[in-house]
């Protein structure tokens, strides 16, 4: 990928989550929960609580879930109707109107991204906040982080910082045996 | 957290059973229609309807149920679900052509060419391929489901669907054995009603044995090779060996599903037991019948209860 190539091409939205910075506040649950109006019992990102190692060498760590925006997304090929779909600049999206609520994409998301609306009964989930995209503001989970643990970019623009923190060793994206080819890289502790 | 309800396993078994009866009914008819006619007919009486049953079933089971004809306006080739939906709307219709053809036989006595025959029953017979095969890709092609995610769910589904469908007929038989005309069409004349129900039943019991014996190796090999899988597979195999599947998985899938009846099966030919004894037969078809509910019962929810662990 060149500078030259990549000028005016469309972005390739990713993340990237820092877990050695994640204190586990939830500020980011909290501010998805009011970005998108969801009811309690419905949630498009969690902060799972991994203990591992063995006594003495015994350590915990905080790992934020969500919608990975897979570029080879299990829950797009699965749909039948093809309300899931992959959108031009990475992002997953649910066409609403199509979604018959046959809950095959949730059993195949590996992530666990995918919840039933009750009201509705439609399948929703992360959008990397599409809507906020557009008007050229940050994804409501990205913006509140206190401890800068989530870095959201355009890898198709080799300048931006999660294009370099992407190509680097350091980080790792989760479930890549399932070649689910994911666009949030971790680092992980 | 469980997703597919009771519903989505019954839908799974009409499909089979459907798909079932369709298959030996053919394949009895390629064999010897004269011979088997009463399985020929009684499959194909049978084969219509445990799938729209199912059908309907899996309309409820959708969030959105009255959005369903989507799924109908809609193909998309690498969903599994799609290709299935498409499968059945064909099934369905050749299996209501295949039911009209035998009733006219027995009732309206039309003139069909031979060539449309063959042709419908050659259909017939992929199609029930399809159905059969597709209930166990559903969910086998799917990767976060590490006890659905082995290519020995689909062979083993579809040994299981065979016998469904043998046992649904044998369990027509025995409510009318002799029945002239639900059945069959009324012996001709120097035919001996006793000989075509022998005739009938050495078949259902030497087919149910060989696939008895198949589905008792898919189901050990299916066991054997989730249990060498990775992690999460074999904490899928924990609930369902000792955990909350367990009472359904041993008296239910492995017990009603596969053993007995494949002891049954074993002694029904041992004995010879070709003259007809309907409740034997009876009782063993209607296990066979709970197994096969079962045997989905179990395998629909450990898949659902247990995910890929990633990290
Ligand atoms: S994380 Fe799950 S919901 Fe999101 S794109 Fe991947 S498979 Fe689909
Ligand atoms: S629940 Fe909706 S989005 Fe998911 S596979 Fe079914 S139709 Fe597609």
């Amino acid at each position: 990928m060149s500078a030259p190539e990549s000028l005016g091409k469309l972005p390739k939205w990713a993340m990237l989550i820092d877990t050695t910075k994640c204190v586990g506040c939830l500020a980011c649950v909290a501010a998805c929960h009011n970005q998108n109006e969801l009811p309690v019992t419905e949630y498009f990102n969690r902060v799972e609580e991994q203990e591992f190692g063995r006594f003495p060498n015994y350590n915990r760590r905080f790992l934020p879930m969500q919608c990975q925006h897979c570029d080879n997304p299990p829950c797009v090929s699965v749909c039948p109707t093809g309300a899931s779909y992959k959108r031009s600049d990475g992002i997953v999206a649910i066409d609403t109107r199509r979604c018959i609520g046959c809950k095959y994409c949730i059993l195949s998301c590996p992530y666990k991204a995918r919840m039933i609306n009750k009201e509705h009964g439609y399948v929703h989930k992360c959008s990397f906040c599409a809507v906020l995209l557009e008007n050229k503001t940050l994804p409501a989970c990205v913006g509140t982080c206190p401890t800068g643990v989530r870095v959201f970019g355009d890898l198709n623009d080799p300048n931006s910082e999660i294009s370099k923190l992407a190509a680097s060793k350091k980080t790792v994206q989760i479930g890549k045996d399932l070649n689910t080819k994911s666009s949030i890289y971790y680092i992980i502790g | 957290m469980i997703y597919w309800s009771y519903m989505i396993t019954f839908y799974l078994f009409g499909a089979g059973v459907s798909a079932g009866a369709m298959l030996v009914s053919i394949a009895a008819d390629f064999i010897d229609p004269a011979k088997y006619k009463k399985i020929v007919r009684t499959g194909a009486y049978i084969a219509p309807f445990p799938i729209m049953a199912g059908m309907i079933m899996l309309i409820f089971d959708l969030e959105r149920p009255w959005l369903f004809w989507l799924l109908l306006t809609t193909f998309k080739y690498t969903s599994i679900m799609s290709i299935g939906a498409w499968i059945i709307t064909f099934f369905c219709a050749i299996s209501i052509i295949y039911f009209m053809l035998n009733l006219q036989k027995d009732y309206l006595k039309l003139k069909t060419k031979a060539n449309t025959v063959n042709a419908i029953k050659a259909v017939g017979l992929i199609l029930s391929t399809g159905v059969a095969l597709y209930t166990g890709l559903l969910l086998s092609t799917l990767t976060a489901r590490p006890f659905w995610n082995t290519p020995m769910v689909v062979v083993l589904l579809f040994v299981s669907a065979v016998i469904d469908g043998l046992a649904a007929i044998s369990l027509v038989l025995c409510l009318r054995p002799d029945c002239p005309d639900c059945c069959i069409t009324a012996p001709k004349t120097g035919e001996n009603m006793n000989e075509v129900i022998k005739n009938n039943n050495t078949f259902i019991h030497t087919v149910d044995f060989i696939l008895l014996y198949l589905l008792l190796l898919c189901t050990a090999v299916f066991l054997i090779g989730i249990g060498k899988s990775t992690e999460s597979a074999v904490s899928a195999l924990g609930i369902v060996t000792s955990g909350r599947l367990s009472v359904l998985f041993w008296f239910g899938f492995v017990a009603a599903g596969v053993v007995i009846p494949f002891i049954a099966a074993a002694y029904k030919l041992y004995t010879k037991m070709s003259t007809h004894r309907p409740w034997l037969n009876f009782i063993s078809a209607l296990l066979a019948l709970t197994g096969g509910y079962i045997v989905r019962s179990v395998i629909i929810n450990a898949g659902q209860l247990t995910q890929a662990i990633l990290f």
